[in-house]
């Protein structure tokens, strides 16, 4: 048996890196818009068809809503159903699994040389993992079978007829496929101006063939319910003053501790060395990765959302260099004492340390509330048997917890807001939350006139009404560490004033 | 070992210890104007004060210690031989506790280094390989000085028995139970070269005093003799019974553990940081030290075999499911600095004469920055004249008021302060507090809830009776303290009595029969 393992011990090793992989991929459920996608997935199996205006929100009811992530909201429906919370952290950790394999599955590597892949993908995707199973997850996932496809397409042309499979799911699933597209013209054209910088010819029938199945992705991804207003909402994110405001949608280095930024600064570092390694030595392959690493990089840097992506874009390249390093490995003896001691500190520190910090052995209800939103269970039971009444204003990161749990209430703002602008009046929620908020605004905070808030104790607008009696009189209804629900004291003859929603 | 050797290692070691004791002594020497240095340093400042209770209890007679930073009642049930001893010799001398545990711990850092030197001699024939692996277990640290800001927790900057340089720095007791541990250690190498069975008795005498030291050191040293003794060639039953004896004196720490309320709720956790953390907190010893330990498994003695066991031992042990798994690191800079002097001399020896010096006295240089910049940051931070640095100091009037307390209140007498001046009265008073330890006061954030509620108690009754359970007697106010910020009012109570003012220093005392 021993010698059957030593024969095995690559394969052995290999084993453990993906199991570490896995391992540091699992977070704790805790998506801040896992209610929202929850009651959207019920909706559509319960009607069979989809939910397009809103009924969750007083502010902008009936607003008719691009939800680019229709087809991943009853699959999570029914993976909350089924597995749990848990079983969300660990779905989410399997999809990370899955994107780390897609990028380096189309290299001979080494266990060794997959460990040292597998550290920055471990670090830099943390963002993205970082709440369990997410529809950027999934979309991440997209991006690493679209790498490993158009890689494969170098050696085995045939690969390149998934993408069209690929985009029609995908532009169901999430918005980014948009971006996707963009990886294929980069690649499919690069390919195919290095293949004619090389034989000098123009390979007309290579050209059709790229030309034709660009065009046919470009084509299926209208196949969605919402057909072309899928590429005006990611249009949108352009122009949205507040998205800064959101927590993914800010800069690496602005207070980020789980964005990793001195290794993605290595990262970064490493990938200028190799490209450097190999533009000197003419390796045009380089060309399709390095338009993209340059195009990606600003945008990674200002959102921690693209570091993910930038990381799954550039993976393939990395690679592709370490897979070309020749180093024999096999004649130092104390690699195989190393390489256990790595696997075992790896194993325990997941396994002790980070699951029994994130509770994952005994993962409750009130740890998915305060993991997601930094909310009890408590207080959500106590607006449940306490509905509030009237107009609240409520924090925008419990607005998903609270649609997904049924709390009898309609909201001021939630995840899904955040683009949401009406046409005709220019109105918007989250541009007059945000300055309420953070702000506060206080004239405009009077001008909603709330009889309910539910905010957070350590808020800018609670630290006004502790101080001063500029936004009103406030009793407090209930609160936990985090949150407070308060309601407005009104004098018995006041009349409350009519609401000028514009 | 020439005499040369003998007094360049000398110099060496009191360098060391000069530049280790710097600020201790600097701040001592001159003290700012009005305020009284409290004798603690940045790295683990807060349990400075928990062994200057040690030694103020066994000053005051005490064998078996008390848990002074609770005011619960318990049963004396802490042991720490060292602490005795230490405050024996302050009650002969006459010292004060503090100044005991800095000259015990002065005095206890020559046996570690001489210990340190013989243990390395074990591993290096010449002398310029002793004296340069010497150098770099008193001097290296990791790459928290550059790295710090960039990877959270780089343990070369708070955890003091991760490296030599900062055990040097720390209480008497981590000091001794590293001589302990090497010292056993060598008489365990010793039996298994010798066969001679006085060794392995007297390695399991100074392990059994050690578990009282520091218990958690057994966990790691078990394995080890275990590990060691079976690739020696020991039988698998020996090798265990050897394991097993070493770390008899465990079972009576468990058993305390578990037995006494007090220890249980002591019992914090200690989990390890991030491997990152760990390997900024090593730096360049880690390269240093794969190369070194290339070297060291080829080599076919059970002495190299067992530098690479301690390694792996710890390395696994610093993430065992335990929750004190970070008291797990104590000495691992030593078979760590011994494979990277191996490994050192194996890549310097690739060059010219020259390059080659470079290479080893750059090496010890960059090696040793994160230890100096641990000087420079306390000498700065301590030094510097801002409210945030007077958590090193007390005002004058205070530290008199608190020397009221130790001349006029009794050894059953509990004192109630905001947690600063909990943290030291113990030590200064071998009283007990009712707050002052995160770890050793029990539940101390409850702890804290109840103070504010008390604070902001208007009921005479509910506020006697919150002082009645928690066996307060005394209540200390000093200058500017918080416990009065949010309107405590400590002369409008009816049931304290005003029995010390002296400079903006306020001692109260608690009248349970009052009306």
């Amino acid at each position: 048996m021993f010698t059957t393992l030593l024969k095995n011990k690559e394969k052995i090793y290999s084993f453990f890196v993906y199991l570490i992989v896995f391992l540091s991929s699992v977070f704790p459920a805790g998506d801040k818009d896992w209610g929202w996608h929850y009651k959207y997935g019920e909706y559509f199996l319960k009607n069979g068809k989809i939910l397009t205006s809103d009924i969750f929100s007083w502010t902008m009811q009936g607003y008719q809503w691009i939800n680019h992530s229709w087809a991943y909201d009853p699959l999570l429906y029914i993976l909350t159903n089924l597995t749990g919370y848990v079983g969300l952290a660990l779905i989410g950790a399997l999809i990370n699994l899955l994107t780390f394999y897609f990028l380096i599955a189309n290299f001979k590597l080494d266990y060794w040389k997959k460990a040292i892949l597998a550290v920055p993908f471990i670090l830099i995707s943390e963002v993205g993992i970082m709440f369990g199973l997410r529809s950027q997850v999934v979309s991440t996932l997209f991006f690493a079978i679209l790498m490993f496809l158009l890689i494969r397409a170098r050696t085995r042309l045939k690969s390149i007829f998934f993408l069209p499979l690929l985009f029609l799911i995908w532009a169901n699933f999430h918005g980014d496929f948009t971006l996707g597209l963009l990886i294929v013209g980069v690649f499919l054209g690069s390919y195919f101006l290095i293949d004619f910088y090389k034989t000098k010819k123009f390979n007309s029938q290579i050209f059709w063939k790229y030309g034709l199945v660009s065009a046919i992705c470009f084509a299926v991804t209208f196949i969605n319910p919402f057909g072309y207003h899928v590429y005006l909402e990611s249009i949108r994110h352009f122009s949205n003053p507040y998205l800064k405001n959101v927590y993914e949608w800010m800069p690496i280095y602005n207070n980020c501790s789980y964005c990793h930024v001195s290794s993605f600064i290595i990262y970064a570092l490493a990938l200028i060395a190799c490209f450097g390694f190999y533009i000197m030595r003419k390796k045009l392959f380089t060309i399709p990765f390095l338009i993209l690493a340059i195009m990606l990089i600003w945008p990674t840097i200002d959102t921690r959302r693209f570091l993910p992506i930038f990381v799954v874009v550039t993976l393939p390249f990395l690679a592709g260099f370490i897979q070309n390093i020749k180093l024999d490995l096999s004649k130092y003896k104390i690699l195989p004492l190393i390489t256990i001691v790595v696997i075992l500190i790896s194993l325990e520190f997941n396994l002790y340390n980070r699951f029994t910090n994130y509770k994952l052995y005994n993962f409750t209800e009130n740890d998915f509330c305060h993991f997601a939103s930094e909310c009890s269970t408590k207080t959500i039971d106590y607006l449940v048997s306490h509905p509030p009444k009237g107009k609240g204003f409520t924090f925008y990161d419990i607005g998903g917890y609270l649609i997904g749990k049924n709390i009898p209430v309609k909201l001021f703002i939630d995840g899904r807001m955040h683009l949401w602008k009406d046409d005709a009046s220019g109105y918007t929620a989250f541009g007059d939350y945000i300055k309420m908020y953070y702000g506060p605004n206080i004239k405009l905070f009077n001008k909603y006139d709330f009889d309910w808030l539910f905010i957070q104790k350590s808020s800018t607008i609670m630290k006004e009404i502790y101080a001063t009696k500029n936004l009103g009189r406030w009793n407090i209804e209930y609160q936990d560490n985090d949150l407070i629900y308060l309601t407005r004291i009104r004098q018995q003859n006041q009349l409350k004033p009519t609401f000028l929603k514009r | 070992m020439t005499t040369k050797e003998k007094i360049i290692a000398l110099i060496i070691g009191i360098s060391v210890l000069f530049l280790v004791n710097l600020p201790i002594f600097y701040f001592y020497l001159f003290p700012k104007d009005n305020l009284v240095f409290l004798g603690r340093r940045i790295v683990n400042s807060q349990d400075t004060y928990t062994y200057v209770s040690f030694i103020e209890e066994a000053k005051q007679g005490k064998i078996i210690f008390d848990n002074l930073y609770t005011t619960q009642a318990q049963i004396p049930s802490l042991i720490r031989p060292s602490y005795i001893v230490i405050g024996k010799f302050a009650s002969i001398f006459n010292i004060s506790s503090t100044s005991a545990y800095h000259l015990s711990r002065l005095l206890l850092s020559i046996p570690l280094l001489i210990v340190l030197y013989k243990f390395l001699s074990l591993f290096f024939e010449t002398s310029k390989k002793r004296l340069i692996a010497f150098t770099i277990l008193l001097t290296s640290s990791g790459l928290g000085f550059i790295l710090g800001g960039l990877i959270p927790g780089s343990t070369d900057l708070w955890i003091p028995e991760a490296n030599t340089f900062l055990s040097l720095a720390e209480s008497p007791h981590f000091i001794l139970s590293q001589i302990l541990m090497i010292e056993g250690f060598l008489l365990f190498l010793r039996f298994l070269e010798k066969k001679k069975l006085i060794y392995i008795f007297t390695s399991t005498v100074l392990f059994l005093f050690l578990s009282f030291e520091h218990p958690y050191n057994m966990f790691i040293i078990a394995p080890i003799i275990f590990l060691t003794s079976f690739f020696s060639n020991q039988k698998l039953f020996k090798s265990a019974f050897f394991a097993s004896i070493s770390s008899f004196g465990i079972i009576y720490q468990i058993w305390q553990a578990i037995a006494n309320p007090i220890l249980k709720s002591w019992q914090v956790k200690l989990i390890s940081p991030s491997p990152t953390a760990y390997l900024a907190g090593f730096g360049f010893l880690i390269p240093f030290s794969i190369i070194g330990a290339e070297d060291f498994i080829r080599q076919n003695s059970i002495k190299h075999k067992f530098i690479l066991i301690w390694l792996f031992v710890t390395a696994v042990m610093i993430y065992a499911p335990l929750d004190f798994q970070r008291r797990m690191i104590e000495g691992i800079h030593i078979p760590l600095v011994i494979l990277t002097t191996t490994g050192l001399f194996t890549v310097a020896g690739r060059f010219k004469k020259q390059i080659r010096l470079l290479i080893l006295y750059g090496t010890i240089f960059i090696l040793s920055l994160s230890s100096f910049y641990i000087i420079f940051n306390d000498l700065n931070t301590i030094g510097k004249d801002s409210s945030q640095n007077y958590y090193y100091y007390i005002s004058k009037s205070e530290s008199e008021g608190i020397t009221w307390l130790k001349n006029n209140t009794n050894e059953s007498d509990g004192i109630l302060s905001n947690w600063f001046f909990g943290n030291i009265i113990p030590g200064i008073t071998g009283r007990k507090v009712y707050l002052g330890h995160k770890a050793q006061s029990g539940n101390f954030d409850q702890k804290v809830e109840l103070l504010n509620s008390f604070l902001l108690n208007e009921n005479i009754v509910t506020s006697v009776e919150f002082l009645k359970q928690n066996n307060i007697n005394y209540i200390f106010i000093g200058n500017f303290d918080p416990l009065l910020s949010y309107g405590f009012k400590p002369d409008s109570k009816p049931f304290l009595k005003k029995v010390y003012s002296k400079g903006g220093v306020l001692i109260y005392k608690v009248k349970y029969n009052s009306p």
